[in-house]
């Protein structure tokens, strides 16, 4: 029979090793001594073999420390692979009594390093599977913390493992210079952060950013700092938006995400060493003719005239010209004839209208020049006023559809009478007057003295 | 300049089309009016406080004898603008015979009998702030004419009554307190009720 002997007074059993060795347990503290200043918080501990009586010399004494509590992770996020690092903040770190500091990531122990009293910085350890795990400290590598809650994860001290997303699909992997393509990549565990009751958590979102081929990406997105949210992220796919590509940052741009911002895993197609492509932007500048009759019976063409029409890749198979908005549109293939030049045929088109028209260099990004195409075929639906002073400067309205913008000296009203009376101008019947284009519903034009 | 000769001024009509390409005209035949201006001869009121829209009635020849009543009653546009400032107040108005309403117990005669409009009314707009400025009228809503002088004065409000009460039997003679009533050239009526 052994035992240690605490402060000549508290007996706890001992467990006899070998000859040298021995292992007892301490005694908790009574709470009145818990508040002593931490040199006081110890036990002299004497050994006693065979009867209580007999005791060792106190050689040896015990000290104790206040646990350190965990407030908050900093950098609570990290893949399976491990090295990510985290603040813990908290306190209790620098108590004197603390012999050996240890943080354990589930069951896995590490060694942190001391920054204060209120803060501790350490390294993830590897695991294998992703999911989140308990961060506990504990002052003598042997004695750790108790969970805050059980069966729930407390945010101050819980780190979650995520897995590398896996990728199936991304698309397009080119667009243009002045960037904002929209790129969609679909696969698995985009959403795999879970709240406690398995659904998707979504206060932790998936960031963004892109590397330019130099090396250089403070004119990319997240590359300033400031991380950049995927959009539309479900547990399948997500939305990114290309960058804006210059010398600086080359035309190859490497696509990387992350959860915390620390560690970023590259997303490329397999058979590259980049992710996107930029080439220099098309622009529609003019359209040659720019408007024509509703149902032509000819097949009409129209050269759309601009700059950068430069295939990607050298691949002019997916050249498209769009007639309409994003909503409301027909599409029609592009023949590229120089650099500056597109031709296409003119959509049937079964009424009068005025289009934008836009290209496409790889059948998915469209230009937003504006420049447009009429479909005319002029109707009057009225004309205000209908009283007008015979002094003549009465600004009238006309207002109709399948009007277009022809050009100075097109646009014309035509005066003629009904009826007994007559009117003529210069002697001639009727009377013409140039009328201006406003809209594709509305012409104005001055009425004659 | 260009000039149109044009005959039956204020009677028959003509047709505007047009054409936006290859002078091909639209063959819609849409009707305007070319008519004799009316001449708007005088206003029933100059001046009204900003916080209040009144009527105006505004004495008008039309010239019925050229001008063709039923196409003013079917096309006009009437409205009244004040400009006050740099601010511009248009108002709707119409046609009125005198007096105000004769004109509906003969809709159904004859246009021999017909008593035809000698007036504009419009209203008054409540303005932002006192001020003396133009009162223009215009038969389509783009052609103004008339150029009236016109006011718009502090705003008439009442902020005590002394006494607040008096025998049953007899007429007691109250003070009012308040604003605008020296700048408002208009008459000031009391109107009394019960409560």
């Amino acid at each position: 029979m052994a035992f240690c002997v605490f402060n000549n007074t508290i007996y706890m059993n001992a467990t006899i090793i070998n000859e040298n060795m021995l292992y007892c347990s301490s005694p908790k503290l009574p709470p009145n001594l818990q508040t002593l200043p931490a040199r006081e918080l110890n036990y002299q501990i004497k050994i006693a073999i065979g009867t209580k009586h007999t005791l060792s010399v106190d050689k040896v004494g015990f000290n104790y420390y206040h646990d350190a509590e965990l407030s908050a992770v900093v950098g609570d996020k990290g893949p399976v692979a491990g090295n990510t690092t985290s603040i813990l903040r908290g306190k209790g770190f620098a108590h004197p009594n603390i012999c050996n500091l240890k943080v354990r990531y589930g069951a896995i122990e590490t060694t942190p390093k001391f920054l204060n009293s209120t803060a501790i910085e350490t390294r993830s350890p590897r695991v294998n599977l992703p999911g989140p795990v308990t961060i506990s400290t504990s002052g003598n590598g042997q004695n750790y913390a108790n969970d805050i809650t059980m069966h729930y994860r407390d945010k101050e001290n819980t780190f979650t493992y995520t897995q590398d997303l896996f990728v199936t699909f991304f698309s397009p992997q080119q667009g243009p210079t002045s960037g904002n393509t929209r790129i969609k990549i679909s696969g698995f565990g985009f959403s795999q952060l879970k709240n406690d009751d398995g659904t998707p958590d979504l206060s932790h979102p998936l960031y963004y950013r892109f590397k330019g081929e130099n090396g250089n990406d403070k004119s990319n997105n997240g590359g300033n700092g400031i991380l950049t949210k995927v959009e539309e992220q479900s547990d399948t796919s997500f939305v990114v938006r290309s960058p804006a590509c210059n010398a600086e940052t080359g035309h190859k741009q490497t696509l990387e995400v992350s959860w915390d911002g620390q560690n970023w895993q590259q997303i490329m197609p397999g058979d590259k060493d980049h992710s996107f492509t930029c080439y220099d932007a098309p622009e529609v500048k003019m359209i040659t003719p720019h408007f024509g009759p509703v149902k032509s019976p000819n097949n009409e063409t129209i050269v759309i005239q601009g700059l950068n029409f430069k295939c990607p890749d050298g691949d002019c198979s997916n050249v498209m010209v769009r007639f309409g908005n994003r909503e409301v549109n027909i599409y029609v293939p592009g023949t590229i004839l120089d650099d500056t030049h597109i031709q296409c045929a003119v959509p049937k088109y079964t009424k009068p209208d005025v289009l934008p028209v836009e290209i496409s260099l790889d059948g998915v990004e469209y230009t937003h020049n504006g420049v447009t195409y009429g479909f005319f075929d002029a109707y009057l639906l009225d004309v205000e006023p209908r009283l007008i002073s015979k002094n003549g400067g009465t600004p009238l309205t006309l207002s109709g559809f399948g009007f277009v913008n022809a050009g100075q000296g097109e646009t014309k009203s035509k005066f003629s009478v009904k009826g007994t009376a007559e009117l003529n101008c210069a002697g001639q019947s009727p009377c013409y007057q140039e009328a201006t284009y406003i809209d594709k519903n509305t012409l104005t034009v001055k009425t004659l003295p | 300049m260009n000039f149109a000769n044009y005959t039956n001024i204020g009677q028959n009509g003509f047709t505007v089309e047009a054409s936006v390409y290859n002078n091909e005209f639209t063959n819609n035949n849409i009707m305007v009016w070319y008519i004799y201006d009316p001449l708007f001869k005088s206003i029933s009121r100059n001046s009204t406080p900003i916080n209040l829209s009144l009527p105006i009635l505004v004495q008008t020849d039309f010239f019925w004898g050229t001008n063709d009543f039923t196409q003013f009653a079917k096309h006009s546009n009437f409205t009244c603008r004040f400009n006050v400032g740099n601010e511009t107040y248009v108002t709707a108005a119409r046609m009125e015979t005198m007096p105000l309403g004769s004109r509906y117990e003969n809709d159904e005669v004859s246009s021999e009998k017909r008593i035809l409009p000698t007036h504009v009314l419009c209203a008054s707009p409540r303005v932002k702030t006192p001020g003396s400025g133009t009162m223009d009228i215009s038969i389509n809503g783009f052609d103004y004419s008339g150029n009236f002088k016109y006011t718009f004065s502090p705003p008439v409000d009442v902020y005590r009554i002394q006494p607040e009460s008096g025998p049953e039997t007899e007429k007691t003679r109250v003070k009012l307190i308040g604003t605008g009533f020296l700048e408002n050239k208009d008459t000031i009526i009391q109107k009394t009720g019960v409560l």
